[in-house]
């Protein structure tokens, strides 16, 4: 990751414990016996208050490095991605944003259509989402059978000899 | 103690469902350990929700079979596939590989499985000393000292993992942010629900774990792999152990070493395997006689990592059991296993819950040996599975984890919470944030607050009462003299360079 990003981090946290901290005068103070040194409010305003110290020394700090001769700065851009995963927004990214989708869409659905219909759904089209291109049409078959399959069985393990309850929806 | 064990063993045989439940954990374990991209933790938290309708020993037993045979079974692709299972057998690879392209995939995985159950089982016996006299212990603890406790936790694990101190902080900080939520303790007042009913219980551990660790996996893993060619290995033979005894009798003070290593870094809260097997490996290459040879395929490099990565379970188990402080992901989940029951790990839990401790201990040797077993006789099988593609494990992954977040309080706002974690761990994952100090900032963040606020309670608003505590103390002095040697270490090698 390289300087201005990790600004960018240090930003939002910045951002986000100040907006916590803002959230912490409306928390309601109980003194029951006039001897609390700490009521509910003090944790949240030290953690705020923490949060915002270190996100601003992470900003200045990553600031002075940014104004670092040309050197260090090659040095930076050549260990940038050292520390983080690396995500483009190329297929690979499209693949893990329409799953997260998919799994939204599975939950709104749980317990709206049951256990056994949602997760054939979603399982149908995760798979079909992930599997490449060219092996679709060879897996079909199987998918289809194996994503019908596995709900009911699942739905039978866990609700029968575990006597776990899972919504029923459309088919009860 | 011995009585203790007969009992806990005894709970364990009499039953052929309950080795049934600890041959399926461990099973698992090593199957999810060998498939990349998926970890020990993975298949814990798939398999936690079985575990509900379960009694609370057996369920921990089965839970840490997975956890035995996930740590073991990261050597199977890092020896035949050159892609480390699990982070802990990175450095499995570093010889494993090599000695596998020798012709000799057969004597690497018996070294492997061989060193991994002795590491197993080195570290358990040093568990089942030191827990229960350290039990014994933290049960006097009062709240100045639980409170330097759980500081010296959040500040350990902040600085050790990760590049980042004030990222690792900042990690911890958010952590406990996201603990405040709810019902404040001692006076139970309302914070950050935004008049929702749901939040003003607070966001259960499950959810915030699984989505954390296990989802934000799937969706990283669901983008593929990054495209390096592997081939796997199948053509490989295992007569008898793998390796001859001379071999192995020449590796027992590397074997000695890598398990103190790995048994130390366990014990401290939050790094675990993945970086005890690469610290083992380059103790033993300094203290080798020919350290120009590892990586060319010798068995000591083998020997140190699946040594040190297998004796991080013990260690990592004692401060959960003791202290109710998780030493990395796998225990985490592991203490998400007792809270469904209930019962909440810490030096009470040997009091409370003695027999279910000792049925674990003795279901993780029984565990360590079903593992070796396992991992002899089913090498063939595992190599199948390996062929099993990520397209179909994933999105079944994904189901099995809803469905252990929507049984936790039987409502839709969990499985939304796993979602919202899920994409939360993967952000953390692209801007470097470690995510370790912010599962330990949820867990402490409530035995934070209710410590301390007991504490000034007790000593009428005076913070310096902590002065007449000195285990209190003790935890502070050891955290403050770790940071002067970290500044100084720093300061050391910015010299050198």
């Amino acid at each position: 990751m390289n300087h201005k990003q990790e600004m960018g981090t240090g930003l939002f946290f910045l951002i986000l414990s100040l907006s916590y901290l803002a959230g912490s005068f409306s928390i309601s103070s109980f003194d029951p016996f006039g001897n609390s040194p700490m009521t509910s409010r003090a944790i949240p305003q030290l953690i705020g208050g923490l949060m915002a110290a270190l996100s601003v020394i992470h900003i200045a700090g990553n600031a002075l490095r940014l104004k670092r001769p040309q050197k260090d700065q090659a040095a930076v851009r050549e260990t940038a991605t050292a520390g983080g995963r690396r995500f483009g927004f190329d297929r690979s990214s499209r693949l893990m944003l329409f799953s997260v989708l998919f799994m939204c869409v599975y939950i709104f659905f749980f317990t709206r259509l049951g256990f056994i219909l949602s997760t054939a759904a979603f399982l149908l089209a995760e798979i079909f989402l992930l599997i490449p291109p060219e092996k679709r049409r060879r897996w079909a078959a199987f998918v289809l059978c194996f994503s019908a399959g596995l709900p009911v069985l699942l739905y039978l393990l866990f609700t029968r000899p575990l006597s776990m309850f899972l919504p029923v929806g459309l088919l009860g | 103690m011995l009585e203790l064990f007969g009992t806990g063993f005894a709970a364990i045989f009499a039953n052929p469902a309950n080795i049934l439940l600890i041959f399926l954990g461990v099973t698992a374990g090593i199957v999810f350990g060998a498939l990349p991209g998926l970890t020990t933790v993975a298949a814990l938290s798939m398999f936690l929700p079985i575990t509900y309708g379960m009694d609370l020993g057996i369920s921990l037993a089965m839970l840490t079979g997975i956890y035995i045979g996930g740590t073991s079974g990261g050597l199977v692709s890092a020896i035949l596939l050159n892609i480390p299972g699990t982070p802990s057998s990175i450095a499995t690879c570093f010889d494993g590989r090599p000695l596998a392209l020798k012709g000799q995939a057969g004597k690497a995985l018996g070294v492997g499985i061989f060193c991994s159950f002795i590491g197993t089982l080195l570290s358990i016996v040093a568990m089942i000393f030191v827990s229960p006299a350290l039990a014994a212990l933290t049960i006097k603890f009062g709240p100045w000292e639980n409170f330097a406790v759980t500081v010296f936790a959040l500040a350990l694990i902040s600085s050790l993992v990760g590049k980042s101190l004030v990222k690792g902080l900042l990690s911890a900080l958010l952590g406990m942010m996201i603990a405040t939520i709810g019902l404040a303790p001692i006076d139970a007042a309302k914070r950050y629900t935004f008049g929702s009913i749901e939040l003003t219980s607070g966001l259960t551990l499950l959810p915030v774990l699984v989505g954390l660790y296990a989802i934000s996996e799937v969706i990283a893993s669901s983008a593929g792999n990054d495209g390096k060619d592997t081939s796997i290995i199948t053509d490989f033979k295992i007569r008898g152990l793998g390796f001859t005894l001379a071999e192995i009798k020449g590796q027992i003070v590397n074997i000695i070493r890598c398990a103190c290593v790995g048994l130390g870094i366990g014990v401290l809260p939050g790094i675990g395997g993945s970086t005890a097997n690469l610290v083992a490996y380059s103790v033993t290459k300094n203290a080798s006689r020919y350290p120009e040879k590892f990586g060319t395929g010798i068995i000591d490099g083998l020997v140190a990592s699946e040594t040190a990565n297998n004796a991080t379970i013990g260690g990592a188990m004692i401060p959960l059991l003791t202290l109710g402080i998780p030493g990395d992901g796998a225990t985490a989940l592991l203490l998400g296993g007792f809270m469904l029951h209930g019962v909440t790990p810490g030096p009470l839990l040997f009091e409370t819950n003695g027999l279910a401790v000792y049925m674990i201990f003795s279901a993780m040797i029984f565990s360590s040996f079903l593992m070796m077993l396992v991992m002899y006789g089913g090498m063939k099988g595992f190599v199948q599975i390996l062929k099993i593609p990520s397209y179909i494990l994933l999105p079944v992954i994904v189901v099995l984890c809803i469905i252990g977040a929507y049984a936790t309080n039987f409502r839709s706002f969990d499985a939304w919470g796993l979602v919202f974690f899920g994409v939360v761990g993967l952000l953390m994952q692209k801007y470097a944030m470690p995510i370790p100090p912010l599962i330990l900032g949820f867990i402490l963040g409530e035995p934070f607050e209710t410590n301390l606020r007991r504490g000034l309670q007790y000593s009428n608003g005076d913070f310096l009462d902590i002065l007449n505590h000195p285990i209190a103390l003790m935890f502070l002095a050891l955290l403050a003299a770790f940071f002067g040697f970290t500044a100084w270490q720093k300061k050391q090698r910015e010299k050198n360079t």
